[in-house]
């Protein structure tokens, strides 16, 4: 399946129309919608699961199912919140995409039951939804059972968290990728590579085996005419139908106790208001606590800053005073070396005065002329004149001034030279108290829904449930002690089967017999030996595939040499030693998400992969690599990111070309989405 | 609050006591150095801004103590020798005036853009820009 367009009508933040398109020019087919969270991102990539399942999980409890009508945002409805109590109200979601060289438009959605009704619950709608494969005309055009369809043709609703994913959850992948033993987890990969085929012929030809040995036994002690073996037979034939028929009913009443249960759950989801507030009312109080120990946490780090900030508010004033001081002294040393000079000049000025040799040449002079005399001595009272003025200069500041003054403006003076820590704290702070003002509005909310009558009728159900639980608990513990009973008659009644010992003098049909059940055994053989080669060379195939995905993506891809994966699927990091490498959290991240696109690569299932906030927990380098190696790869690939993950210039700058579009998502008043197309390499009709 | 023993005590227009008050619990706490840290943050923004209140413009109420000159000078450090320095410091006017006058400066700046209410210091960018952003 290649989507070529979705259509959202009033689907939860997008009020009224909005489509996106991903029908690109040449092969591009894949494209970022870009936003903030909270702006409708996860409410697209919920759109593709509503469109194929009719349904969407919640978030935190998948085992649950968002509400279509609700009043207050906090439940999360389908539908966008501004219809809620309107007349005519519907909503929907139109996936238009071809499969297999067709095309498809699935519309999932839900109109007004009654024209004159206001919608406020689920009982005010009825289902609108076709789905039609339009590359055909008439009755065919019209596929009947679209969920059935849609689940066998093109994804099992259980697969779709490989494919549908979220970044958000990518720590769970993680921690079910690295379980050893995890039943669901095999069950659901083997089902990726399609091996069920496989299992099924392998059952098939093993049921038939047991029918063929069954009419054997029959036959055999029918023919030696033995009452003490036909009545042995007989009784443990009766007895293993009697468990067959007990397997049977322990079955049915796992059905009807897991019925009852899914309609008590269904029941809880729709009016356990009280339950949700409860559950809500827990969830926010906890929240509450944690925001508490962030705002005084940031509010300690405020202090800390504006307790040092003083100096920093004033080292302008005080650097200026230190460089004047340092001038001042620079000055002052400037004059004593100068009086050095002057003082040199006057001694020499003394000695030709007298007429002595040069001190330095030890050259003769002659006595100096009356005129020189006179020009000497003048010389002589300016040199002292100017020693006097520098000598009275540079007296000041002394040593012990300089020192003390140096020493009480460094102590003034800071390291740091900006208050930017403080604001970033302060925008944290608030942020944390807008956030402390949300809750209390989650929690007043969560409180005004808890009433006592409401709150015991569920009481009620929720013990009726777990009831129900622990029966359904008993029941499963029969299931297993019958099927070991079922094991140990069946293997008692085989004694009555020994291929070997039959030969000419057999009947015919007794030999037809005993041919069939060697000719299934070597069937379900073959199967089974079948799906362990296939298996494993499935499992090489992921494996290998995986590895190539992590070694491109992983910024740290020198110190590895790619992903391990056992036959139960438990997955790890190979280095370069070759030895099982624990990795970092965000190594292991890139590693969850190696192993999903080497399983969606591997499946056979044509499905795009849909990323909601793709960055959630990895480095910025490895993050890079993610965007890079998905954009190029043949595969439809639609990303999420938020603004941090991806900016829209950069998204714009580095994908624009290989994407086929970009959107930006931003949140208008009434908490609202709206779109914008930034890049649009699409298809013009 | 201590009363104002001229000349050692240091001190700040009383009519701004609440901000200071609200500053200190606000931000630093309520030990016991906190209102000291309030003053010494209104001091520096006083000094950097150049803005001095003079004594004869002060409030009617008696004067706040907010510690004292020697205390000041061997816990945070000399400011007659920065004023010298800046040229501040010419006259008469001793060292402690000074202080007291910045203090209260500051302390108007602050009360201007009520820097005690969380939200505010982002105001400090708009008055000292070359603060931030380096």
């Amino acid at each position: 399946m290649i989507i070529n367009s979705i259509e959202f009508k009033n689907w939860q933040g997008y009020f009224g129309t909005h489509k996106f398109v991903f029908n690109g020019t040449g092969e591009r087919n894949g494209g970022f919608i870009l936003g903030d969270n909270t702006v409708g991102k996860t409410a697209f990539w919920e759109g593709v699961m509503f469109a194929l399942y009719d349904h969407v999980p919640r978030r935190k409890n998948p085992n649950k199912f968002k509400p279509y009508v609700a009043k207050d945002s906090s439940h999360h409805p389908l539908m966008n919140i501004d219809l809620f109590g309107k007349k005519g109200a519907s909503f929907s979601v139109t996936l238009v995409f071809s499969h297999e060289g067709k095309k498809y438009t699935l519309q999932r959605g839900y109109s007004p039951k009654y024209d004159n009704r206001p919608v406020i619950s689920e009982s005010d709608l009825k289902p609108d939804s076709f789905l039609s494969n339009d590359t055909v005309s008439g009755p065919e055009k019209y596929i009947v059972d679209d969920k059935k369809w849609i689940n066998e043709n093109i994804l099992p609703e259980r697969l779709a968290k490989f494919f549908l994913f979220d970044g958000e959850k990518l720590e769970e992948y993680e921690e079910l990728m690295e379980k050893e033993e995890d039943l669901q987890l095999r069950r659901d990969i083997e089902d990726i590579i399609r091996t069920p085929i496989l299992k099924e012929g392998e059952d098939q030809f093993t049921r038939m085996k047991n029918k063929y040995k069954s009419d054997l036994a029959i036959e055999k002690t029918e023919k030696d005419k033995n009452k003490k073996e036909i009545i042995a037979r007989k009784k443990l034939e009766k007895v293993i139908n009697d468990l067959r028929e007990a397997k049977k009913t322990n079955m049915e009443e796992i059905s009807s106790y897991e019925e009852k249960i899914g309609e008590i759950e269904e029941w809880l989801l729709n009016n356990d208001t009280v339950r949700d507030a409860a559950i809500q009312l827990s969830a926010a109080k906890e929240k509450q606590e944690m925001n508490k120990k962030v705002i005084k946490g940031l509010r300690e780090d405020i202090g800390r800053e504006v307790g040092e900030s003083w100096k920093i508010i004033i080292s302008n004033q005080v650097n200026s005073s230190i460089g004047s001081l340092e001038e001042i002294r620079e000055i002052q040393n400037e004059t004593i070396q100068e009086i050095g000079v002057l003082k040199e000049e006057r001694k020499e000025l003394g000695l030709r005065l007298k007429g002595d040799p040069c001190k330095t040449c030890e050259r003769e002079r002659k006595t100096p002329s009356n005129q020189e005399r006179l020009e000497i001595d003048e010389r002589l009272i300016n040199l002292d004149e100017d020693l006097r003025k520098k000598e009275r200069n540079s007296k000041f500041p002394t040593a012990e001034e300089y020192y003390l003054q140096r020493e009480a403006l460094t102590k003034l003076s800071s390291t740091k030279d900006n208050l930017n820590l403080l604001l970033e704290k302060e925008e944290n702070l608030m942020t944390s108290l807008t956030t402390k003002e949300r809750i209390k509005e989650e929690v007043n909310t969560a409180n005004s829904q808890i009433t006592e009558e409401r709150e015991a009728e569920v009481k009620e159900k929720t013990t009726l449930m777990a009831g129900l639980n622990e029966k359904k608990q008993k029941a499963l513990e029969s299931k297993g002690s019958i099927q070991t009973k079922l094991d140990e008659n069946q293997k008692d009644f085989d004694k009555y089967i020994n291929l070997e010992e039959i030969d000419e003098k057999d009947t015919v049909i007794v030999r037809r017999l005993a041919k069939s059940i060697q000719l299934t055994e070597i069937l379900s053989n073959i199967f089974s030996n079948t799906l362990d080669e296939y298996r494993e060379s499935m499992r090489q195939e992921v494996e290998r595939r995986a590895s190539s995905t992590f070694m491109s993506i992983s910024n740290n891809a020198e110190h590895y040499l790619g992903l391990k994966i056992t036959e139960n699927y438990k997955v790890s990091i190979l280095n370069k030693k070759n030895t099982l490498d624990a990795g970092s959290q965000a190594q292991s991240l890139v590693m969850a998400y190696s192993i999903i696109d080497a399983l969606s690569s591997c499946s056979g299932f044509e499905f795009p992969m849909i990323i909601d906030t793709p960055g959630r927990g990895l480095a910025r380098k490895n993050m890079d690599s993610v965007f890079n190696y998905f954009t190029k790869s043949e595969k439809q690939i639609i990303f999420l990111p938020n603004d941090r993950e991806l900016a829209p210039q950069v998204a714009i700058d580095r994908y624009g070309s290989t994407v086929a579009s970009i959107y930006q998502l931003e949140k208008i008043g009434k908490d609202r989405t709206k779109l914008e197309l930034l890049v649009d390499n699409l298809v013009k009709k | 609050m201590s009363e104002e023993k001229e000349p050692i005590d240091l001190v700040f227009d009383a009519k701004y006591r609440q901000l200071r008050d609200d500053f200190a619990d606000n931000y630093l706490g309520k030990g016991k150095g906190s209102r000291r840290d309030a003053c010494l943050f209104a001091l520096s923004i006083g000094i950097r801004m150049n803005e001095r209140v003079p004594k004869n413009k002060w409030s009617d109420g008696k004067p706040l103590s907010w510690s004292d000159i020697n205390r000041l000078q061997s816990e945070i450090g000399d400011f007659g020798i920065l004023f010298e320095s800046l040229g501040i410091k010419r006259d008469e006017t001793n060292t402690k005036t000074i202080l007291d006058e910045f203090v209260t400066g500051g302390l108007k700046i602050m009360d201007n853009y009520q820097l005690q209410d969380d939200g505010n210091f982002v105001e400090l960018r708009e008055i000292l820009p070359e603060l931030f952003n380096k």
